[in-house]
């Protein structure tokens, strides 16, 4: 597999190929957080396509040093973060069916689309930092300090999001017991 | 909760579609920086470090357009200038005394 520092040079150079390689790698892990972020699939995938852009339009700031996905991430992240606030009208009850409905479970699963509905709703109540901070730790399995790094937040603050957002899940959900908590 | 929060918010499509729709909207930067490339750093660098280059031609420039104009050694001109002013001046009065005589005052 091609490293990402050899594919962001040949995307930098406008290769269509190397740039394409890099959105397949990383398109589910973006898509991830900023459907967290924005709460619903159609303003995420939105989110997640302005987060490519942007950051084929800021290539040459990326140093090739580091690893790229945690800088993807905060491009990622403010993306969806800008989407919510311009569209902060829309009101967050008529996003939560969208998320749940979206999900990839089986539809014939009650119990478990009565989880992911209660975990939308849930997700949906999280501050957005709290947001990117949960499904980057939980689901991408990031490090607090790649988080802070992506939030430009301390990696206390961090650790207290995460936190936050676990209790805030957990205690909406009802189905998972304090052992669970780290 | 970590698998049904990733269940969650993955999307059930193979990401095909989606990273399509990125290269369709990138399409016009690839082409931008594709052209880029062939022409090469050459004149991006060029203007960088020809712009003080640039702006210090002009500065001299100017200098030399406004320096002739301002009197910077006026003292030696006003002394050079006050033997002709001086003969002037005398060959007024003279034409002056002249003049009295023909009038007879």
């Amino acid at each position: 597999m091609e490293p990402d520092a050899a594919l962001v040079a040949r995307a930098a150079a406008g290769d269509r190929e190397a740039f394409g390689a890099l959105v397949t790698r990383y398109q589910a892990s973006v898509r991830r957080v900023t459907r967290a972020v924005t709460g619903n699939a159609d303003d995420g995938d939105d989110a997640a396509q302005d987060a490519f852009l942007s950051a084929l339009d800021r290539l040459e700031t990326f140093d090739p040093t580091r690893s790229f996905g945690p800088w993807l991430m905060r491009i990622a992240s403010n993306a969806a973060i800008d989407l919510v606030r311009r569209r902060a009208v829309r009101s967050a009850a008529s996003l939560e069916p969208n998320v749940a409905a979206a999900g990839p479970g089986p539809a014939s699963d009650a119990e478990a689309a009565e989880i992911r509905a209660e975990l939308a709703a849930a997700l949906a109540e999280l501050p957005e930092r709290q947001r990117v901070a949960v499904t980057m730790f939980d689901v991408e399995g990031y490090a607090h300090s790649e988080i802070a790094a992506v939030l430009g937040v301390p990696e206390g603050t961090v650790r207290s999001d995460v936190f936050h957002a676990r209790r805030a899940l957990r205690k909406a959900l009802r189905v998972y017991g304090p052992e669970a908590e780290e | 909760m970590d698998e049904h929060l990733k269940r969650l918010l993955t999307h059930d499509d193979d990401g095909r579609a989606f990273t399509e729709a990125v290269l369709f909207r990138a399409s016009g930067a690839l082409a931008r920086r594709r052209q880029a490339a062939l022409e090469g750093p050459t004149w991006s660098l060029l203007e960088i470090w020809a712009r003080p280059w640039v702006i210090a031609a002009l500065l001299l420039l100017a200098l030399a357009v406004v320096v002739p104009t301002r009197p910077w050694n006026g003292g030696t001109s006003v002394a050079v200038d006050s033997g002709p002013a001086a003969d002037l001046l005398a060959s007024s009065s003279e034409s002056e005394v002249v003049l009295s005589m023909a009038l007879g005052h």
